[in-house]
């Protein structure tokens, strides 16, 4: 089956901090699973992308939410004119056509639903496909990576032991200040200083996490925000737009986040 | 002569005053109350000359009666006459006195005579509680009925009378306002901005900027005055006065993130504290100007916005009177605002000098060279500099107690050195007072777990009473107002009990228990489970139906049961049980011997 559907084309923007493609190349060579951890809006899913780009391998992205289920990644039958017809699920293209497939935010699924991944994620390598009575054997390309954002964890809504433990993972963070800040400049076409500003903005939303934020701002808001910017957008407006309504709405921590954001521009 | 027994001197003045009224007065009565309502007046005059409360009080009555009279009505200025009475009976004479002058005063303010009405009744029940306070609140009704509207009034009275906890003195001193806490009670009530309001995202804001997460509170009652007007901080814990003078609205949450920004910057950028040794108070107070100065200057450097926040509080102007606290002012605002031009010989050197050390800020010692300098140029040029007077401006900027070390306090002038930052003395004495129950902590706040965990000091703590672990802010119903560090929670081993009682209990009250458990499962957390391949649900299980049309295409029966369901999936909760053993819960049931706390048992 023709895959280019899912290959990218064009270099997809991404700013290597810390030897991470490395790390990754080389977990690719021996097709080893692995999972990519850190906060929302850090870079996971570009990175992914930049690397599929990099390696020349179709990617299929699967966005996990509660509701998937087993057949929605292995496949099903369908009907059509001629009778029933089985489809390969994104899992199941992946694996036997020989791409990376990138299950995005896992632990949204049901722990249920990610046991299929198991028998490829271990020496075996093969899908069972008991519906069709056949075990598809990956093909030496296949590689699979999943992300997963550890804020998130809680008793209800994580990974089993059993599936961590068949991962390598690579831990993404928000870069530094300046890397923050080329990434931002790049992405939305603003100066680097108002970039820098922007970095600043989000370093105080961080400082929040646990103390009356669930997370702080992500690059990808500084993004949007830097986009407004660039629209003529004032500074303020487009923080309070990209940043301060979307990341709470407790109006006291909306007020210490306006007033820590006013800090950081200069006068 | 008259034979008769005599009859006791204050009586006999008070028939003469019911005999031979004052003629003028009794023109201005007629014209108040007119036609049938004077004999009603004379007749509510005339029992308080029965009740032999006082020429005084009488006197009062009549002079002040008719004005209300005309101003709101007639009625209740003869209604007035029952007030007095109630107070009198219920308080001192003084206050009797007072009442109807309070009440003229007080009809502007009110406007109606229905609202008169309800002062008047708010001042007899409030002589039923503070009978000692009275005549004091009535001589400040003006002020009350000025910045609030009764209802307020009531609340603020109300605080004063618990806070007091049963105490006359300090109920006295609280409406007196002796006790600051009089005023700063008004200033709430008078909906300024107070810093229980802006605690929580003052201390975000902190957080957000530097992650400090100091313990930011308000100074401790016994705190000198200064603490109430300044900011201050030391060993750790800030302390923001619950409001800034003359600060309302935005400017009021402006002045106290400037201030909170202000002693950040102290702890970021202030070294060890500077040693008092032999410095001259006035050295002390240019060292700390040049020290605040130093901080903000670092602070501006990393979070440029923060010129903002304090600039608009740096209002000297560069020309009037050469004395001390002008100077300071206009060398604090040289040294923050580079656009600031003054032309005195010694706020220029103090810029040059300051500015000229800018590749050197980072150094705290700069502030000591620079300062000492200054403050010995001060000296040389004989200004006159009052260390009990001396109060840092601008006023977000806090009281530089947190970055003096006062060492030995026998070494150099003590006194000197204590007087310039009273506040100190204050916490010392705060440590060795004794405190009644119900009372804002005292205690060393240099380690704010510490004090938590020291029993209250001078009071004999039972074994059941436990140490202070923690203090909360509470919501007082009576006057629809937070108050700030007013609960407090005590830990402590319980005696362990018969365990037959438990049994006994259980076995009585089968009935509770078995809801308890309903509500509790009912309770329970799981997430929905989805069950496939059901009889009936909100949607298809699509793999069923397929398999379904696979059967019927096959010519076999298919499977009905083509249904997804959810289900919520249990998981197990862990309860803690919290028994309200307060207080309140000797109260009794109605209709029972039986009290909250037997129910609860």
């Amino acid at each position: 089956m023709d895959l280019d559907a899912y290959r990218i084309d064009a270099e997809p923007y991404y700013r290597v901090v810390d030897g991470e493609d490395v790390l990754f190349e080389a977990a690719y060579a021996d097709r080893m699973p692995m999972m990519l951890k850190g906060p929302t809006g850090c870079g996971k899913t570009r990175f992914v992308e930049y690397l599929a780009w990099k390696l020349g391998k179709p990617l299929i992205t699967v966005t996990c939410h509660e509701d998937m289920t087993a057949s929605d990644l292995v496949g099903r039958f369908l009907l059509d004119a001629k009778g029933t017809v089985w489809h390969d699920g994104p899992l199941t293209l992946a694996a036997r056509h020989g791409a990376i497939c990138y299950l995005d935010e896992i632990v949204e699924a049901r722990q249920d639903t990610t046991v299929v991944i198991h028998a490829l994620t271990d020496e075996r390598r093969i899908l069972p496909l008991e519906k069709k009575n056949e075990v598809v054997r990956a093909h030496p390309d296949f590689h699979l990576v999943i992300s997963y954002n550890p804020g998130y964890q809680s008793v209800l809504k994580d990974l089993k032991e059993s599936t961590k433990q068949r991962f390598g993972a690579i831990e993404f963070g928000y870069p530094s200040d300046d890397l923050e800040s080329e990434i931002v400049a790049h992405e939305s076409g603003v100066e680097r200083r108002v970039a820098a500003t922007l970095v600043a903005i989000a370093k105080r939303s961080r400082n929040l996490k646990g103390h009356g934020l669930d997370e702080g701002a992500s690059t990808r808001m500084l993004v949007h925000a830097a986009q407004l910017l660039a629209r003529g957008v004032p500074l303020a407006e487009a923080c309070q737009a990209a940043i301060v309504l979307p990341i709470t709405d407790d109006p006291d921590m909306r007020d210490a986040l306006t007033s820590a954001i006013a800090a950081c521009v200069p006068a | 002569m008259d034979t008769a027994e005599p009859r006791p001197f204050p009586r006999a003045l008070s028939r003469n005053r019911k005999d031979a009224p004052d003629a003028d007065g009794d023109r201005a009565a007629r014209r108040a109350f007119p036609g049938d309502l004077f004999p009603r007046w004379r007749a509510a005059r005339d029992r308080l000359v029965d009740a032999g409360y006082g020429a005084a009080t009488v006197m009062a009555y009549e002079r002040h009666a008719p004005a209300i009279a005309e101003a709101v009505g007639p009625a209740v200025a003869i209604d007035l006459a029952e007030a007095v009475s109630i107070v009198a009976a219920r308080s001192v004479r003084r206050a009797a006195e007072r009442l109807p002058g309070a009440a003229l005063e007080a009809v502007p303010r009110l406007g109606e005579a229905a609202r008169l009405r309800a002062w008047l009744g708010f001042v007899e029940r409030f002589a039923a509680l503070a009978p000692e306070s009275v005549a004091a609140l009535l001589d400040c009704t003006g002020r009350l009925l000025g910045a609030l509207d009764l209802a307020r009034v009531e609340a603020w009275a109300l605080t004063g009378l618990r806070l007091a906890a049963g105490d006359p003195e300090r109920r006295l001193r609280f409406f007196t306002f002796a006790d600051p806490a009089a005023e700063r009670w008004l200033r709430r009530e008078a909906g300024e901005v107070v810093f229980a309001d802006m605690e929580r995202r003052l201390k975000a804001y902190l957080v957000a900027l530097w992650r400090l997460r100091a313990p930011i509170r308000e100074p401790s009652p016994g705190a000198a005055a200064e603490a109430w007007r300044r900011a201050s901080f030391d060993h750790g814990v800030i302390r923001l006065p619950p409001s800034f003078a003359g600060f309302s609205g935005p400017r009021a949450e402006g002045i106290f993130r400037a201030s909170l920004a202000h002693i950040g910057a102290h702890f970021m950028y202030s070294g060890a504290k500077f040693p008092i040794r032999d410095l001259k108070p006035i050295q002390v107070a240019t060292i700390s100007l040049v020290e605040d100065a130093r901080v903000e200057h670092l602070a501006m450097r990393d979070f440029p916005g923060l010129r903002r926040v304090w600039g608009p509080f740096h209002v000297a102007r560069a020309s009037g009177a050469v004395g001390a606290p002008s100077l300071f002012a206009r060398l604090s605002r040289a040294l923050f605002d580079p656009d600031f031009e003054d032309p005195n010989g010694w706020v220029r050197k103090g810029r040059a000098l300051f500015f000229a050390r800018a590749d050197d800020w980072e150094n705290p010692a700069i502030s000591r060279e620079i300062g000492g300098l200054l403050g010995n140029d001060l000296g040389q040029l004989r200004i006159q500099f009052n260390f009990r007077t001396h109060v840092v401006e601008p006023p977000y900027r806090d009281d530089n107690a947190g970055i003096w070390d006062f060492g030995d306090p026998d070494r150099g002038d003590p006194e000197e050195a204590e007087l310039l930052f009273e506040q100190v003395r204050i916490e010392r004495r705060e440590r060795d007072d004794a405190t009644p129950p119900d009372h804002e902590r005292q205690g060393d706040d240099a380690d704010e777990r510490e004090s938590a965990r020291r029993a209250l000091p001078a009071r004999a703590a039972g074994a059941d009473e436990g140490i202070p672990v923690a203090r909360y802010p509470e919501y007082d119903y009576a006057t629809g107002r937070a108050r700030a560090d007013w609960t407090t929670i005590n830990e402590y081993r319980p005696r362990p009990g018969p365990a037959r009682r438990i049994d006994r209990i259980l076995d009585e009250r089968r009935d509770i228990v078995n809801r308890i458990a309903t509500l509790i499962r009912a309770a329970r957390v799981g997430r929905p489970e989805r069950l496939k391949r059901q009889p009936e649900g909100d949607a298809l299980d699509i793999d069923a139906c397929i398999d379904a049309a696979v059967s019927w295409r096959a010519g076999e029966v298919p499977d009905p049961w083509v249904h997804t369901a959810s289900k919520r999936r249990h998981r197990d909760l862990s309860v803690l049980v919290l028994l309200d053993i307060s207080e309140s819960t000797k109260d009794r049931l109605r209709g029972g011997g039986a009290t909250v706390l037997d129910i609860e048992r």
